[in-house]
């Protein structure tokens, strides 16, 4: 205790919050005056009596400096010192401070900034107690998960005892929510939870309650819990919120309470406003209700004595007694429930950005080491320019501890403020970075700065700074004290050893730089290739309108009768080149994947294949020619015979090598009776969901021959600017159909963008960092060359005063960069070849060992070098010999 | 017989019987106090009673005040606090145990 606060008060009093050297003084003052007083008293004369009480004293300054000392913390003043003379010599030399601040804050800043997305989307788990007993509960079918229906999840629910408890959260069907009797400021998110929602996901209110499972009953007053963020918005934070009535559509519900500042329900990048009972459900969906309706993606909560996989066992046999409640899963056998730790929520952002992100964490790890490497490079010429003001410290008796503190003192004092400026930046930037990777996706993610990412920017500066501060700061003060003195900048004695570590650096950065280069090729050149492929279809030309429906006004608009005054209406819009409708479409959000057999073939065989439901003119419109047959056309309506357009794939899967138009398929339930279908026609493969999964088999049928299953999507063929038929679309729904809106309406390249976002994402990003890269290592082999060539400026004189030609200098120095050069490539492709093989579930179509991007990058970085080595070279080939020789 | 030196650590001990045993004083009377006791068998550079002054503050046994000395001059008052005391309890039965013992060690050679 005693010693912690002689700490303290000794950091206090090196603040200078404690300052009393002139009480000290006078203190002490009063003390002597006491003294020669009493000698006075003795019959000493008053010139007499000062001197005897200075020497009954003792030493004056030596008790203030004793004083001094004690009260501040030991080094502490040396440290001041050093902190002012470095920043004397960085104002001295602006240029220099400047190109090594803007290095290192670039360096950081993108692992900042990097790190600071990587956190919050992949490594941070949901803000609620225990969060790694969270599990996610999912059924897999044919190796993909699949959601519950609300009988089924009810039932399980009830009757299991494995886990603490299975809840789960669903979005309330889009309506308008009214906010205590107002319109609120913006579109609100709402859930419908479980009863239980709240306390097993673990978390309480900040105000009132959560609700609990006495809220969920269908008899409950109906309660709503809201986010913080809602309870900011639309309340001002203040108490009287609760009490409060919001509405959607027929329910009324009253405010209860409100979540904590950090929780965000269960998914990562989602931030609902309002939670509401699931019960409530019944009265606003009811259809969610069936059977047939599979929409819940529930989590539970493993129990402390129950293992995971014991856990999973349980369920498992529970979800094969209880499948009937879910219609699609009545007859397929092949159905396991699994659990999946969900630390980090639900959602896929965690798994599909959790690879990218760390390959850019590599990639920007690599380019701070470029940065480091430009910085210690720096401080090297520094130190060498420096060397007569090293000997001189030294021959006045400076130790070289003292020289060495003093230099590092300099490197931290820049790596301070790059650090600092680094932050700023990662902030600024980190928020268009997600933005950049989520696009599509109305994303909100808290990029708090918090602690750990000011940890990590701070130990990052910390390493360069010692990793790279530390050789240039031993190479400058190994000087020998005369040999400095006497000749100034003639000698080159320990000029040797600088050079070999300032090499080093230079083949680790073209290193580096080749391997960032080489990357950042790759993924562009994998994502050129993804959305430059035959797609099947024109997806630049064609825009796509989605339709919003209410269920409680669904009817007109399931009708054949409204689909082909649709059909017409949108044909009438001007300017378009050919327009169509369709369900199920490519890139679209919704899929229907019965499966087909061969008629006769056992019953239980057959293939899944993708149906996609279309009106006349739809291959016309999207650009999907015909390679055999006919396509579908308005003579293939209800009641006439059942035809299908099949891809090329479907056809090798069905019929092999034999010609398919004629055969026939049968499909399952849409079609029960299981009808026969005749394919009339045989188009190229198109890309249906994500463009770069295998192609899958699609066949495609007349709408009105089959079940439909919602309202059609607007498929229209246009030239040019897609944003001038926005409007006339937005007119001829709103004056067809006033109960339909447009909820997303885009071209398919867009839709495909955002597909392929993650693709995006590294492609842009890498590139952006491997210029960045070749701009640090460009400027790091500038300053080296230009460096060498000023401390030869006296050799140079003397070689062309004796007749040496100024092309065959230039070729000399450029030797030298050629050297440095080709050794770091020749590094950089052993280790890129190394480390590339982590891109290859990223690469589409590209090997990660693809020749042609290394050479083309060892091409590319040899031209740079060669460029950033040509200018400092010529400069010296241009020394007039005379100036040269004299500069003393 | 020549004057001893303080020997090491016991400075601290001194004053804080001196500021115990005669109420708040300044430096200079602290000072003057120890060698009136010692009776000249002390050599006390009066100036080193000031670090040890500052070291007792920091450690928080004792506490200062600006008051005025009796020759009219502003001067720091020191006086001992609550821990001080206890402290100088302590540190002063700790002595005596060491004193004893040396003390007889002593003996034991002779």
């Amino acid at each position: 205790m005693t010693t912690m606060r002689v700490w303290i008060v000794r950091l206090l009093g090196s603040l200078g919050l404690r300052s009393r050297d002139a009480d000290v003084a006078e203190d002490i003052q009063a003390h002597l005056d006491l003294l020669a007083d009493e000698f006075q008293r003795q019959g000493m004369s008053a010139g007499d009596a000062r001197l005897a009480a200075r020497r009954q004293f003792g030493g004056v300054a030596a008790v203030q400096e004793q004083y001094r000392e004690q009260r501040r913390l030991p080094g502490l003043d040396v440290l001041a010192q050093d902190i002012r003379y470095a920043l004397r010599t960085m104002g001295r030399a602006p240029g220099f401070t400047a190109i090594a601040v803007l290095t290192l804050a670039l360096g950081i800043g993108a692992n900042t900034a990097i790190f600071q997305v990587l956190y919050s989307l992949v490594i941070k788990p949901l803000p609620v107690r225990d969060p790694h007993q969270l599990v996610d509960v999912q059924p897999m079918h044919n190796g993909s998960g699949q959601s519950f229906s609300y009988p089924l999840l009810r039932e399980m629910s009830a009757r299991q005892t494995a886990v603490q408890g299975i809840f789960v959260s669903g979005a309330v069907t889009r309506g308008e929510w009214i906010v205590d009797g107002r319109k609120p400021s913006t579109a609100v998110d709402g859930r419908m939870a479980t009863g239980n929602y709240f306390a097993l996901l673990g978390t309480d209110a900040q105000v009132g309650r959560v609700f609990t499972e006495t809220d969920d009953r269908p008899s409950a007053i109906p309660v709503a819990v809201i986010s913080d963020a809602f309870w900011r918005r639309e309340f001002g934070a203040r108490t009287d919120a609760l009490g409060k009535v919001l509405s959607i559509k027929n329910v009324h519900v009253t405010v209860v309470g409100v979540t904590r500042r950090e929780f965000f329900g269960d998914t990562v990048g989602s931030y609902p406003d309002v939670w509401i009972p699931l019960s409530l459900v019944s009265q606003l969906d009811p259809n969610s209700m069936s059977a047939g309706t599979v929409w819940l993606q529930p989590m539970a909560r493993l129990r402390p004595d129950v293992t995971l996989p014991q856990a999973e066992a349980q369920l498992d046999a529970l979800f094969r007694q209880l499948r009937h409640l879910t219609i699609q899963w009545k007859d397929v056998s092949d159905d396991r429930l699994t659990l999946l730790p969900a630390a980090h929520g639900l959602g896929s952002l965690h798994e599909e950005f959790g690879r990218p992100l760390w390959i850019l964490m590599g990639i920007v790890g690599m380019l701070a080491l470029i940065a480091c490497c430009n910085l210690a490079n720096l401080l090297l010429a520094r130190a060498t320019a420096r060397t007569h003001e090293m000997g001189v410290r030294l021959a006045v008796g400076a130790t070289r501890d003292r020289l060495l503190r003093q230099l590092l003192t300099e490197s931290a004092l820049l790596a301070v403020i790059g650090a600092a400026l680094a932050f700023l930046l990662a902030r600024a930037t980190a928020t268009a970075l997600v933005q950049l990777a989520t696009i599509g996706q109305d994303l909100k993610l808290s990029l708090d700065a918090d602690w750990r990412i000011a940890a990590f920017t701070g130990s990052i500066a910390l390493v360069a700074v010692f990793v790279f501060g530390l050789a240039p700061a031993v190479a400058a003060t190994r000087v020998g004290v005369s040999s400095t003195l006497q000749s100034g900048r003639r000698t080159h004695t320990g000029a040797r050893s600088r050079h070999l570590t300032s090499n080093a650096f230079v083949v680790a950065q073209v290193m580096l730089c080749l391997m960032l280069v080489a990357g950042a090729s790759l993924l562009t050149r994998s994502f050129w290739k993804l959305t430059h492929q035959d797609f099947g279809y024109q997806p630049e030309r064609v825009l796509t309108a989605n339709l919003d429906f209410d269920f409680r006004n669904m009817k007109p608009y399931f009708t054949p009768v409204f689909r082909q005054r649709l059909y017409e209406h949108v044909r009438a819009i001007p300017g378009i080149r050919n327009a169509s409708l369709s369900m199920g479409g490519p890139l679209g959000n919704m899929s229907d994947t019965p499966r087909f057999t061969l008629p006769g073939s056992a019953s239980d065989g057959g293939y899944e294949v993708t149906l996609i439901r279309v009106y006349p003119n739809y291959f016309e419109t999207m650009g999907i020619p015909i390679l055999a047959g006919r396509s579908i056309n308005k003579d293939d309506r209800k009641g006439a015979p059942h035809v299908a357009v099949i891809t090329e794939t479907t056809a090798r899967t069905f019929f092999g090598g034999e010609n398919p138009i004629g055969r026939v398929l049968t499909g399952d339930r849409q079609f029960d009776p299981a009808p026969a279908i005749q394919v009339i026609g045989v188009s190229p493969d198109v890309r249906y969901r994500n463009p770069r999964e295998p192609f899958k088999n699609v066949v495609f049928v007349p709408m009105e021959q089959v079940r439909a299953f919602s309202v059609p999507e607007i498929v229209l063929q246009i030239d040019g600017d897609a944003s001038s038929f926005i409007e006339p679309l937005r007119r001829t729904v709103k004056d067809i159909a006033p109960g339909l809106s447009i909820w997303r309406l885009e071209t398919l390249s867009e839709t495909a963008l955002v597909r392929l976002r993650r693709e995006r994402l590294l492609a842009w990003l890498s590139a952006a960092f491997g210029a960045l890269a070749l701009i640090l290592a460009s400027i790091g082999l500038y300053g080296v060359v230009s460096y060498r060539v000023k401390l030869r400026t006296q050799e140079i004189g003397i070689r062309l005063a004796l007749g040496a030609h100024p092309q065959r200098l230039r070729a000399m120095l450029l030797r030298e960069v050629l050297q440095m050069v080709g050794l770091g490539l020749a590094a950089g492709v052993l280790a890129t070849l190394a480390l590339t093989g982590l891109l290859s579930t990223i690469l589409y179509e590209l090997s990660p060992r693809d020749p042609v991007t290394l050479v083309s990058a060892a091409v590319l970085l040899t031209a740079v070098a060669l460029v950033a080595g040509f200018v400092p070279a010529r400069r010296a080939s241009r020394l007039d010999p005379m100036t040269a020789l004299r500069r003393e | 017989l020549k004057p001893v030196e303080v020997p090491y650590g016991t400075l601290d001990l001194m004053v804080l019987k001196t500021l115990d045993s005669l109420g708040p004083l300044h430096g200079y009377g602290i000072a003057r106090r120890i060698e009136q006791v010692s009776q000249g068998s002390l050599a006390l550079n009066q100036g080193t009673i000031h670090p040890a002054l500052l070291r007792l503050e920091q450690k928080g046994w004792i506490s200062s005040k600006w008051g005025v000395s009796e020759n009219n001059r502003r001067a720091r008052f020191y006086s001992i606090t609550k821990s001080g005391r206890k402290q100088l309890t302590a540190e002063a039965e700790n002595w005596s145990r060491a004193v004893a013992v040396l003390g007889r060690l002593l003996e034991d050679e002779s």
